[in-house]
């Protein structure tokens, strides 16, 4: 990440956290690699192939996921899912983060409301 | 085209650790193919390549761990000592390789102002270079052992602790050893031990000029003697780290860092006064030279000079007996300032 610009860096560690519950939300349905990174962008979620290939395997070397093999076709690929403490880490980021949205969100009204919410 | 893919993907693996390398260039190789259309040309497969960055960035994301050789929160202090080590050790090493040129251009019967000064030069700056690596590496090494040794300890102690073991704040924090302090020490006593033992071994010779270069000995010490100096030189080297070694570790003057220095200065002083005082030290050369020179004319010195050149050595003794004594008593007095403080 080439960012001198102090508020691109500032943008960036605030999304790094929300990176891995937006990809453990999506996981809950199956997918391969190239799949979940277009599936995020269709979301307006901001992540590079660079990012995201490492994000699975940490998360998945930290016991969140189970991935499986596909070789039948031409292609083989890779599909993850959240497995079941995937699902209870999944759940609990969640309503962290919600909290932590009505958080800041009290904090911040006067300035405004711009919560994006997907 | 599948050359570009698989230079990338040997690119990236090649900076991970064995174990992870054919998992990743598995797992790398099929989202990169999935990037591509099913027929891509050369420039599709480049631009997907370019789009997933530079091999060494992605390598670093998948290794999840930043490794460092010295990690960030040494850093500083590292740059700091290496500031002030290399422009010492390096000095003063060129000082010596003057004086060391020169003395070697004079042996020579003929003197010449152009090839004094080229060999001063030449032999100057590359005793300079030699001892400001040495410096370097040694510092370095330094480092990277108090760095690892540290997390060791750390990582053990964040697991468990009181509110009761918080150390108390010292009223001032004059009892503080710094870092950089216990490093440097380490470092210069392995660059002057590693000086001296070349010098011991032979490897430079220890040359000296008196009399306008009229008298020349070659060697002022006895070059049969000088192998005997090894192993007290290596054992004081030994005591110096030792000492170093514990102002590094409880960076305060703790009564066990006291009496650490203090023994090592105390031994350490004992073995230089037996080895200037041994009868063998002065080679044959340099006594004879002492035994000539007419000390009348030295007047300050014709008490010390009866001897043979036995008294300059005793008067070495003296000062070197008077700086570890000094360095004793600096620690101790540091200490019992520090404990009356506590």
């Amino acid at each position: 990440m080439p960012d001198n610009d102090p508020i691109q860096s500032f943008i960036t560690e605030l999304r790094r956290g929300s990176l891995t519950l937006a990809v453990l939300g999506c996981l809950r349905q199956s997918h391969y690699g190239y799949a979940l990174l277009q599936t995020m962008q269709e979301k307006n979620i901001e992540i590079e192939a660079n990012t995201l290939y490492p994000l699975l395997r940490r998360l998945e070397s930290q016991g969140l996921l189970v991935s499986d093999w596909d070789t039948s076709e031409s292609r083989p690929r890779k599909y993850y899912t959240l497995n079941e403490k995937g699902q209870t880490v999944y759940k609990e980021l969640l309503n962290e983060w919600r909290k932590m949205q009505g958080n800041i969100e009290s904090i911040c009204r006067e300035d405004g409301d711009h919560g994006e919410v997907d | 085209m599948e050359k570009w893919i698989d230079r990338y993907v040997y690119d990236v693996v090649r900076q991970l650790p064995e174990k992870d390398r054919d998992d990743v260039s598995r797992e790398l190789k099929s989202n990169i193919y999935d990037m591509l259309s099913d027929h891509p040309d050369e420039e599709e497969v480049k631009a997907v390549l370019v789009e997933l960055g530079s091999p060494s960035l992605l390598a670093e994301k998948y290794r999840q761990k930043p490794r460092y050789l010295i990690s960030p929160a040494y850093y500083e202090s590292y740059v700091r000592t290496l500031k002030m080590i290399l422009p010492l050790v390096g000095g003063i090493a060129l000082v010596a390789g003057l004086i060391l040129g020169a003395l070697d251009t004079m042996k020579e019967d003929q003197v010449q102002v152009i090839s004094l000064t080229g060999d001063m030069v030449s032999t100057g700056i590359s005793l300079a270079f030699q001892a400001a690596f040495q410096a370097l590496l040694w510092t370095t090494i330094g480092f990277v052992i108090a760095d690892r040794t540290k997390d060791k300890a750390e990582s053990g102690k964040t697991e468990e602790w009181k509110i009761e073991d918080l150390p108390e704040v010292p009223a001032h924090d004059r009892g503080k050893i710094p870092l950089s302090e216990g490093i440097a020490e380490m470092v210069m006593t392995i660059v002057f031990t590693f000086f001296a033992l070349l010098i011991c071994s032979g490897k430079i010779p220890f040359l000296i000029s008196l009399n306008n270069g009229d008298t020349k000995i070659s060697n002022l010490f006895n070059p049969a003697f000088l192998h005997y100096f090894i192993p007290p030189i290596l054992g004081m080297a030994l005591l110096g780290l030792i000492a170093s070694a514990c102002k590094i570790k409880y960076r305060r003057w703790t009564p066990v860092v006291c009496g650490t220095v203090v023994i090592s200065s105390l031994i350490s002083m004992v073995i230089m006064i037996y080895l200037l005082n041994s009868p063998d030290i002065l080679s044959s050369e340099s006594i004879a030279y002492f035994n000539s020179v007419d000390w009348e004319e030295l007047s300050t010195l014709r008490l010390w000079g009866m001897s043979g050149g036995r008294s300059i050595l005793a008067l070495i003794s003296i000062l070197v007996a008077i700086g570890y004594l000094v360095e004793s008593g600096k620690a101790i007095y540091k200490t019992m300032k520090a404990k009356r403080q506590a």
